[in-house]
């Protein structure tokens, strides 16, 4: 047996579990006799508790922030979470289906656009808005994943690209609509009682409790991010989700695999496009006003980036990108300040580079090589133990004999 | 700009002679990407951002006051030198780690931009990002006139400068042994290598040869007008709307698509009301949109067979 077969038996509890019936049955003795199969199977649940651990304290530590920094902080958090779940639409795009978007930015400004003109100019509820800000970015997604269906690759960069840069002039040719250049304030009307009505920016107030409007909207933010992170949990799940990764890992094979090619392209652009158009929304709730030149190429390439930087195709990865694009900005010193894009540029270069698969690539491979090394060390006091078991497998058929006998 | 209520033959004249003037610099950014396009396969998101640094480069070494640095003419050609050699330098050290460009799209698309990115900000690293302008541009700053319309020398020089290069590029394809070796690369890469060709070095003189070009095409872009490190950014989209008119793998396509788009951008805003002003883009886009869905290929480009 060679020292590999411990790693690959325990990462697939599968074909562990199958080993014993494909196995010569002596071989298979052995592994249960020298208690090494339990032993194999030990270390995924120590790793799952592990995980569950890490999950529960991120939780607390996320669910405390609001106790623990000033409002103007939670403000951050909470484009933060905006961000994240545009970066997860687009990820559903990128990472799972294999389209590259750099027109992201676009649908992220059309649920913020939306959105503020239904509150500002017509007194909608908050969330009300952003329910349509989604639905209305996902039409507009679909509209533009239709030539997506005959251009592809580096093609539908392109288009995307000039989408990008197209999308701020929209707004301002549409001033009368959008506020052009000088921006869209998100405003209500509220009743300061005494029959004065005065406009103010709006802003999530909490219904009961003395939370403050900063950590009532962190709350819902979080909440709604929750809710797009299961979803999109389930969908990879689900076939659609293994169509969508069939399609980006070979459009022709999947195609002959019996998978419609227009419907899960379409499906993932709008679907990915609605995630967009939702973060865009919370954006504009959180911002209290918005400009076109916040929904440009930059922006695009943001996502992008927060897309890359997690890890593509990776769940968690566009909620650690999102973070990393919100306070990136904020690490690099004062006097490096206007090279800080060019810093970027290059972090990025050299990432996809050297780590394609991005932080959360990084994490699993560092998690591999750790548990690799783990495993290794405790094989070599097994053979220091037990020698035979390892390097001569008709030895390893005594103890096993042994075993059989005793029952 | 305003509406025209009446028609005005001497503005039309002059829209045209701009298109003329912004066409060629189309096309030959355009000529850039399809040389970089046909060697390594991919979408240069940065070739504009390349043109507008080196463009900074050539400002830098032509000095603030006429007279008080180097020739104008002696600049541009160092500064081609110069971004020959990085160039190549790019090509070897972040272009070729990722592999065939269409198996990951994405790669190429994030180092690309990342290079945008960096390009873009690398003026202010250096010098107050302010507001320049040639202090000697390349054709003197006077006209000639044309039916009552003001030709000026910018725009036949560039024109004439479009033509040079194209020319000398298609020599260079047609006549030299490096052509032949580009255009083997470009073909198949693998048999090109099999028959002894060094592939690589191929694909650097590749990159070089089209962000020289793109000097050429950032310093008549300034002209001898003001600039600061944004000049390029939308004139990426429009040289990549000739290049995806004329078909990227076509250098002809490229001059061709690069002086329609000048055409059309410089000339229809202002006889279109409902793209005019801010709206400039919107042609452009929808340009690259029709061409890629009906005629993938464009107008002189080869078409792309899928084998299974």
């Amino acid at each position: 047996m060679s020292a590999s077969d411990p790693l690959s038996g325990s990462t697939d509890p599968k074909s562990a579990g199958a080993s014993p019936g494909s196995l010569p049955a002596p071989d298979a003795d052995a592994l249960a006799a020298s208690g090494r199969l339990d032993a194999l199977l030990a270390p995924d649940r120590k790793a799952q508790l592990i995980k569950g651990v890490i999950a529960l304290v991120l939780a607390i530590v996320v669910l405390s922030l609001p106790f623990q920094y000033a409002d103007f902080q939670l403000d951050r958090f909470s484009k933060v979470i905006a961000y994240a779940i545009a970066a997860m639409g687009l990820n559903l795009l990128t990472g799972f289906t294999g389209q590259v978007s750099v027109g992201h930015a676009a649908f992220f400004g059309v649920g913020a656009y939306t959105s503020a003109i239904l509150v500002n100019d017509h007194g909608w509820p908050l969330l009300g808005s952003v329910v349509v800000a989604g639905l209305i970015a996902m039409a507009v997604g679909v509209v533009v994943g239709l030539p997506a269906l005959r251009i592809r690759g580096l093609y539908l960069a392109l288009v995307t690209l000039s989408l990008a840069m197209l999308f701020p002039q929209v707004v301002k040719r549409f001033d009368w609509l959008t506020g052009g250049s000088e921006g869209k304030p998100l405003r209500t009307e509220v009743d300061l009682g005494g029959g004065v009505i005065k406009p103010r920016t709006v802003r999530f107030d909490p219904p009961f409790g003395d939370l403050t409007s900063s950590q009532w909207t962190y709350y819902v933010f979080l909440a709604i991010g929750a809710l797009f992170f299961l979803v999109a949990w389930n969908l990879i799940r689900s076939r659609m989700g293994r169509a969508m990764v069939a399609v980006r890992d070979n459009e022709i094979a999947a195609t002959s695999s019996g998978i419609n090619l227009a419907r899960v392209k379409v499906s993932a652009f709008g679907l990915s496009a609605m995630y967009a158009g939702v973060g865009g929304a919370l954006y504009a709730l959180n911002e209290g006003n918005i400009v076109p030149d916040k929904f440009g190429v930059e922006d695009s390439i943001y996502l992008l980036v927060a897309v890359v930087v997690g890890g593509a195709a990776s769940l968690w990865g566009p909620a650690i990108g999102a973070v990393a694009i919100v306070f990136l900005a904020d690490l690099v010193p004062e006097d490096l300040q206007p090279a800080s894009r060019l810093i970027q540029g290059v972090l990025l270069i050299a990432l996809i580079i050297a780590a394609p698969g991005g932080l959360t690539g990084l994490i699993k491979r560092g998690q591999a090589t750790v548990t690799r090394r783990l495993r290794s060390r405790s094989a070599s006091q097994d053979t220091a133990t037990a020698p035979d078991t390892r390097q001569s497998p008709p030895d390893s058929n005594e103890p096993s004999r042994t075993q059989e006998e005793t029952p | 700009m305003p509406m025209l209520l009446a028609f005005d033959t001497a503005f039309l004249l002059q829209r045209v002679f701009d298109g003329f003037q912004k066409g060629a610099v189309y096309a030959m950014l355009g000529l850039g990407l399809v040389i970089i396009y046909r060697s390594s396969g991919l979408l240069n998101f940065a070739q504009g951002e390349m043109a507008m640094f080196s463009t900074y480069l050539v400002w830098a070494l032509v000095g603030q006051d006429a007279g008080g640095g180097l020739n104008v003419w002696l600049a541009l050609v160092i500064v081609m030198v110069v971004a020959f050699a990085g160039a190549a330098a790019i090509q070897a050290l972040v272009i070729r780690p990722l592999g065939d460009p269409h198996l990951n799209p994405l790669a190429v698309v994030i180092v690309t931009i990342g290079l945008y990115l960096a390009m873009h900000e690398l003026p202010a690293l250096f010098w107050n990002s302010a507001n320049h302008e040639l202090a000697s541009p390349l054709f003197g700053r006077g006209s000639i006139d044309v039916g009552g319309t003001g030709l000026s020398y910018q725009t036949i020089g560039t024109v004439a400068l479009l033509l040079v290069a194209a020319g000398a590029f298609w020599a260079l394809l047609r006549y030299t042994k490096l052509g032949l070796a580009l255009r083997a690369v470009s073909t198949n890469a693998e048999s090109a290598s099999l028959s002894g060709i060094a592939v690589q070095r191929t694909l650097m003189l590749g990159w070089g040869l089209a962000v020289s070009i793109g000097v050429v095409a950032g310093v008549s872009t300034v002209g001898s007008l003001n600039f600061d490190p944004n000049f390029m950014l939308v004139v990426i989209i429009y040289a990549f709307a000739g290049v995806t008119l004329g078909g990227f793998d076509s250098p002809l396509g490229a001059v061709v698509g690069g002086l329609i788009v000048g055409l059309i951008t410089e000339t229809l805003p202002y006889y279109v009301d409902a793209i005019g002003g801010e709206f400039q883009l919107m042609p452009a886009f929808v340009l690259i949109l029709v061409v890629l869905l009906v005629r993938p290929q464009g107008l002189f480009g080869t078409k792309e067979v899928n084998r299974v």
